[in-house]
């Protein structure tokens, strides 16, 4: 194991294999992956539908644990973290942007976007009222601050998301195919939003996507096929 | 955590499924109320049932000698024929006790037995009798007879009241028309006992109670002593009035030989003693006036009966007096069996209401957490904890709890307030019994209705344990890709 590239490296994966179960049959998803990515990095996990994007995103964001191999965030094998430990992990360090929005559909999208501060178990002090306004600015929403996401539209659900992952100011943000149920002018409006967000924040984005259009724009490029992968370049050109 | 949050998303949780929520609510809301209302009646029908007893035959308390049979002021609950009930021994450190302590407020012994009431040779009814002091009976249950004719006799006379109903069935059984002033014989029921010749002093109103009660009868204490055989020599009898026994005594042979002298009480014998000591050498009996079977005890009033009577239970023994002090509805015996087994009816009741409150409850929550699924995985995904699932959970049921049970509340004190406000008329005497009067006005019980509301709030929230076990057992992963 590469013992400095695990402490530079704000995530660190190491031969990890995922397995799933079939009947009596073992579909491997992931079939041994190593990559480091890099702090502030905008990057994109791409390949196409089956390739083990999804998977990969759940074991980078602590929601699922690898059959083999080690996961770490920041230096830290989540491997032997508890379900607590797991979940407070997710809370303070990984924001997560999903597919289909998730937002809570009671809570208007003021309240959304303040949720996660309100949930962890680290005491905090009261929310910074000014930091979920600037967010809800930043993602376009100030006028909608109170509807509720069934009076969104999708693209406007995605901003929320988006503002949501960044509230607790996580060092990462994980995003499965966020522009996946979003029309293509939309959808690359939030890969600017989010770039836009991660060059100013210095938070690390990875997200996955099989469009190229949106490939193209990531500082980091991680190419899966068939649970292995197959490219893993910087934007400068350089194969890692 | 922030529970304002989690306070906001049960409340709009409850508010967006309206129609679930007002359902299972309702459901709620009318259980408890049932409950509320039944309650009410039921603390009336207890408290209206204990006033008839504790103020017409038992008191707060009674004394009895230690026995494994039941026993209750009216005698043993065993059956008719079981005559299982002693004398006080020490009785008069009983009275000691009972005169010291500051505790009571009066007492009053009596003896019980199932008599015979005979007219001529034929044996025309059967009644429970209790052998009282009219002095003492008097001040301890003014309430228990109502006269339609004459009244208690004299202390140290002997006499035998009876009810008109039960003067009525006897007339019509045996062809006569016996009234006030005529005389009865009346022997013990069980066989072979002694014979004793009462006068009829008093005729009192049908009781307010059907069954055991309706078939009782008072006579002098003495009387029924020397029916059951509590007696002394004569010359250690203190020359008392009410030591002196004044009942004809008759063996029943002589009774049913034929020789109307010996009957009728007024010639031939001396009826004022029994003899015994055998052939010869006969020895003169009386009443033993220490001899009493139970003794009921009323407290002063606000003194609870339940402290008191441990406090002179042990007051007794330390006296050296065994006897066993036993409560009001002990002393009823079956007569309050109705009050028993209405108890446990309504308790059966409350638990069906109670699985069907689970029951819904926990089906309601559970179709919840199918649909919240996704949302329940976004919320752990985010950083919320299982406590976190767990506690939205259960605060939706609170909540639900909450509500429902104030409507509840209300429904029922509405119904409460308006039947104790018109006071229902009730025609049964064993209502009127049960209800210690003609108008049931059920109990509004501040307390009782926070207790049912309380006890409401828990079962929902036991309810929802399996709901919120369920969510909680749901991976996040597994609960985000449920969209």
């Amino acid at each position: 194991m590469n013992r400095n590239g695990l402490e530079k490296a704000v995530v660190s994966v190491r031969g990890v294999k995922k397995m799933y179960p079939l009947g009596k049959t073992e579909v491997w998803a992931l079939r041994g992956i190593d990559f480091d990515l890099s702090r502030g990095d905008f990057i994109s996990i791409a390949g196409p539908s089956g390739s083990g994007k999804t998977t990969l995103l759940n074991l980078l964001g602590c929601l699922d644990t690898p059959t083999e191999g080690e996961v770490f965030l920041e230096g830290v094998s989540t491997r032997s973290l508890g379900d607590d430990q797991i979940t407070d992990l997710r809370h303070q360090v990984i924001g997560f942007i999903f597919q289909s929005f998730n937002l809570i559909p009671v809570l208007s999208v003021r309240e959304n976007v303040e949720f996660p501060l309100l949930i962890g178990t680290r005491r905090r002090p009261a929310p910074d009222q000014q930091w979920i306004d600037h967010l809800i600015e930043a993602v376009g929403l100030s006028d909608w601050r109170l509807h509720k996401p069934n009076e969104l539209s999708g693209g406007q659900r995605q901003r929320v998301a988006i503002a949501r992952s960044l509230v607790n100011r996580p060092r990462i943000v994980i995003a499965d195919e966020p522009t996946a149920n979003l029309d293509s002018k939309t959808g690359e409006a939030i890969i600017d939003l989010m770039k836009r967000i991660s060059h100013e924040l210095g938070t690390t984005f990875i997200f996955s996507t099989h469009d190229q259009r949106i490939v193209d724009v990531a500082d980091h490029v991680i190419r899966i096929l068939d649970g292995v992968v197959v490219e893993n370049s910087l934007a400068s050109g350089v194969m890692l | 955590m922030k529970w304002p949050v989690l306070w906001t998303i049960a409340y709009r949780n409850l508010a967006e499924h309206r129609r679930r929520t007002l359902s299972v609510g309702g459901i709620m809301a009318l259980g408890l109320a049932l409950v509320i209302v039944g309650n009410g009646f039921l603390d009336a029908a207890t408290e209206g049932l204990r006033q008839s007893y504790r103020d017409k035959y038992t008191g707060d308390v009674f004394l009895a000698a230690p026995t494994k049979a039941s026993i209750t002021v009216f005698g043993s609950d065993a059956g008719p024929n079981s005559e299982k009930v002693a004398p006080l021994s020490g009785f008069s450190k009983v009275e000691m006790v009972l005169n010291a302590s500051s505790l009571v407020a009066h007492w009053s012994g009596q003896n019980v037995a199932r008599v015979l009431l005979l007219v001529g040779e034929k044996a025309s009814a059967m009644v429970q009798v209790l052998g009282i002091d009219p002095d003492r009976y008097q001040a301890a249950f003014p309430q228990t007879l109502s006269f339609e004719q004459g009244g208690y006799w004299k202390t140290g006379d002997r006499g035998l009241i009876l009810n008109a109903g039960t003067l009525a069935s006897l007339n019509k059984r045996a062809g006569t028309t016996l009234g006030l002033g005529d005389k009865l014989n009346v022997s013990l029921a069980v066989a072979g006992g002694k014979i004793v010749e009462l006068p009829l002093v008093g005729i009192t109103a049908n009781p307010v109670a059907q069954g055991p009660l309706a078939q009782i009868g008072w006579c002098d204490s003495n009387s029924l002593r020397l029916l059951k055989g509590y007696t002394v020599e004569a010359s250690a009898t203190p020359a008392t009035p009410a030591a002196t026994p004044s009942a004809s005594v008759l063996d029943e042979e002589a009774l049913f030989s034929g020789d109307s002298t010996q009957l009728a009480g007024s010639s031939g014998v001396n009826l004022d003693t029994i003899t015994s000591g055998g052939i010869g050498r006969p020895v003169p009996l009386s009443a033993d006036p220490n001899a009493w079977e139970i003794v009921t005890v009323g407290l002063k009033t606000g003194v609870d009966s339940e402290a008191a009577g441990k406090i002179l239970s042990k007051a007794l023994a330390e006296a050296g007096a065994e006897v066993q002090v036993q409560d009001w509805l002990v002393g009823a015996g079956r007569s309050a069996t109705p009050v028993v087994a209405m108890k446990s009816a309504f308790s059966l009741v409350i638990l069906v209401i109670a699985l069907v409150a689970v029951f819904i409850v926990t089906n309601a929550l559970l179709i919840s957490v199918s649909e919240r699924t996704s949302e329940i995985g976004t919320m752990r995904a985010l950083g919320g904890r299982r406590s976190v699932i767990r506690n939205l959970i259960l605060l939706e049921v609170l909540f639900l709890g909450v509500a429902a049970g104030a409507v509840g509340v209300v429904l029922a004190w509405l119904v409460l307030g308006f039947a104790n406000g018109i006071g229902l008329a009730v025609d049964s005497t064993f209502l009127q019994m049960l209800f210690s009067g003609k108008q049931v006005k059920p109990v509004l019980s501040p307390l009782g209705s926070l207790l049912a509301w309380a006890q409401m709030v828990a079962v929902a929230l036991l309810a929802g344990l399996y709901p919120a076990q369920t969510a909680l057992s749901l991976s996040p992963l597994k609960a985000i890709q449920a969209d």
